[in-house]
């Protein structure tokens, strides 16, 4: 397993021009999108002032008229921006489309064996439901891998967001739909070959009340995490002082929310991360290094965990 | 005076939730000093397989033999005490380091089973061991932070200890091997 310089130093080093050809496209295409925003805005705006002068008289050029007018205005641009940002985007979504083919299998075969990666298609819906997480209304998966650890045990991995729908009364008393998004970030299901004949639940601290409720000997663990434990043998036997260390250390160096459910012999891990494995922002080169090392922690502490997990699970001979 | 009537209501009704709550505490601390039991009685239930299984490869050893039958007979008679159950596993765990020292018993089969169900046991052992200091712990937090440590006086909750013996290592254990 090659650490991130010699990864990235091998990706800078192998033929990307096709990938660099498209990016230099996408930067230009960039450009010209913020100049014809600005155009737009600009017109839209003046045409807008030119109305509420021509339209106002001398007694309705109070907040009363004006501040509809305004909010218009306001309306009308931002909808310009998001058309002319949809319309003028094709170099980008190439640019994304194509870091997904050449980068993120090469980054994901650092770490796992015997890689099948399926950038369009999502994880089966009926998998993200078995550890059985918050309701949602709308499930939304993309970027579907599959493959192995250390050649033995079987990983699926994909970007899933979940959102529910809120009905809410606006200011005119009109009910509303709106989505609020529960998840979105990275999910995981690895398949162990032993079972732990129970389930263990780690997440974070939301001072639950359960009866499962397990109490842990270390307080820095305690203060990010809740676990609940059908068999507090088996959680404790599992969540040993190293493990629990690695837990505490991704989570104070990321900040980022993450969950991790046992259950028999499968493991489910959930990282709200938001968007995975984007080509980013068009910065100074076609692949961005921090945004790639972002993700490559990422793996590597997923990878990790994993195996750490299973490790001891099958030491403990539970 | 109806102010004051309330206020000894509240008081009262303070006195009371928090000595529910130090009971509760203590049962935990009780429950899992009985799990803690459990996989100590487990794991001194091998010592006359392991005896066995030792003794017919090591015959020069007899007076630890004696020795662990007949503190495993005293323990049998006194579980809950820590100190008898602390000589009875330094004695295990000095059979242990005497068999690791005959090739042909480690490659025995009763042996190695006996290894991985203790393998298994002191793993057990271990987590039940951290989960009764977990609840001590926060047993004795109770016991000493205000205001649960005035109703722990008045009404006699004593701090619990912490459970020290460790599990199975590998010891400097003075063994004679003479053949």
């Amino acid at each position: 397993m090659k650490t991130f310089d010699k990864l990235y130093k091998d990706l800078q080093n192998a033929d990307n021009s096709e990938l660099n050809n498209i990016w230099q496209e996408a930067k230009k295409e960039n450009e010209k999108v913020k100049k014809i925003r600005l155009i737009t805005c600009l017109v839209i705006s003046i045409m807008m002032i030119i109305l509420i002068c021509t339209t106002s008289t001398n007694n309705s050029f109070s907040m009363f008229f004006i501040l509809p007018k305004i909010m218009l205005m306001v309306f009308a641009n931002l909808f310009a921006y998001v058309i002319i940002t949809i319309l003028f985007s094709k170099q980008k979504n190439e640019y994304n489309k194509k870091y997904k083919e050449l980068i993120i299998p090469k980054l994901m075969s650092n770490f796992y064996n015997n890689l099948e990666y399926f950038p369009q298609k999502g994880m089966p819906q009926y998998i993200y439901k078995e550890p059985k997480y918050e309701h949602y209304d709308l499930y939304d998966s993309e970027d579907y891998f599959e493959a192995q650890i250390d050649n033995k045990y079987s990983i699926q991995m994909a970007e899933v967001k979940t959102q529910k729908e809120e009905t809410y009364e606006d200011s005119n008393g009109e009910t509303k739909t709106r989505r609020v998004t529960i998840f979105h970030g990275l999910f995981a299901k690895i398949i162990m070959d032993k079972s732990i004949d129970s389930e263990l639940r780690i997440t974070r601290n939301r001072g639950i009340l359960s009866k499962n409720k397990l109490k842990m000997d270390s307080s820095k663990f305690e203060k990010h995490f809740d676990v609940e434990a059908s068999n507090k043998i088996i959680g404790m036997q599992i969540l040993t002082a190293d493990i629990m260390e690695k837990l505490i250390e991704f989570r104070e160096k990321t900040n980022m929310e993450f969950d991790v459910y046992i259950k028999y012999n499968e493991i489910y891990l959930r990282f709200h991360s938001g968007a995975m494995f984007e080509a980013g922002g068009l910065k100074k080169e076609a692949i961005d290094e921090e945004l790639l090392e972002k993700y490559f922690y990422m793996l590597n502490f997923t990878y990790n965990l994993s195996k750490k997990l299973i490790k001891t699970i099958e030491e403990c001979q539970i | 005076m109806e102010v004051l009537i309330i206020i000894v209501i509240v008081i009262l009704v303070i006195i009371l939730a928090k000595y529910n709550n130090l009971v509760k505490a203590r049962n935990k601390v009780r429950q899992a000093e009985s799990g803690v039991d459990v996989y100590l009685n487990q794991r001194f239930d091998l010592i006359p397989n392991l005896v066995e299984c030792v003794k017919g490869y090591s015959k020069h050893e007899k007076e630890i033999f004696t020795e662990i039958t007949n503190l495993r007979t005293t323990y049998m008679k006194q579980p809950k005490d820590i100190k008898n159950a602390e000589k009875l596993n330094n004695k295990m765990n000095q059979i242990i380091a005497v068999a690791e020292n005959y090739p042909e018993l480690k490659a025995n089969e009763q042996y190695l089973n006996l290894q991985k169900t203790l393998t298994k046991l002191e793993s057990q052992l271990q987590a039940a061991r951290r989960i009764y200091n977990t609840e001590v712990t926060d047993y004795n937090n109770k016991i000493y932070t205000v205001p649960s440590n005035i109703v722990a006086k008045l009404f006699g909750f004593k701090e619990a200890k912490l459970f020290e013996i460790e599990e199975y290592k590998k010891e400097n254990i003075n063994v004679n091997f003479e053949d």
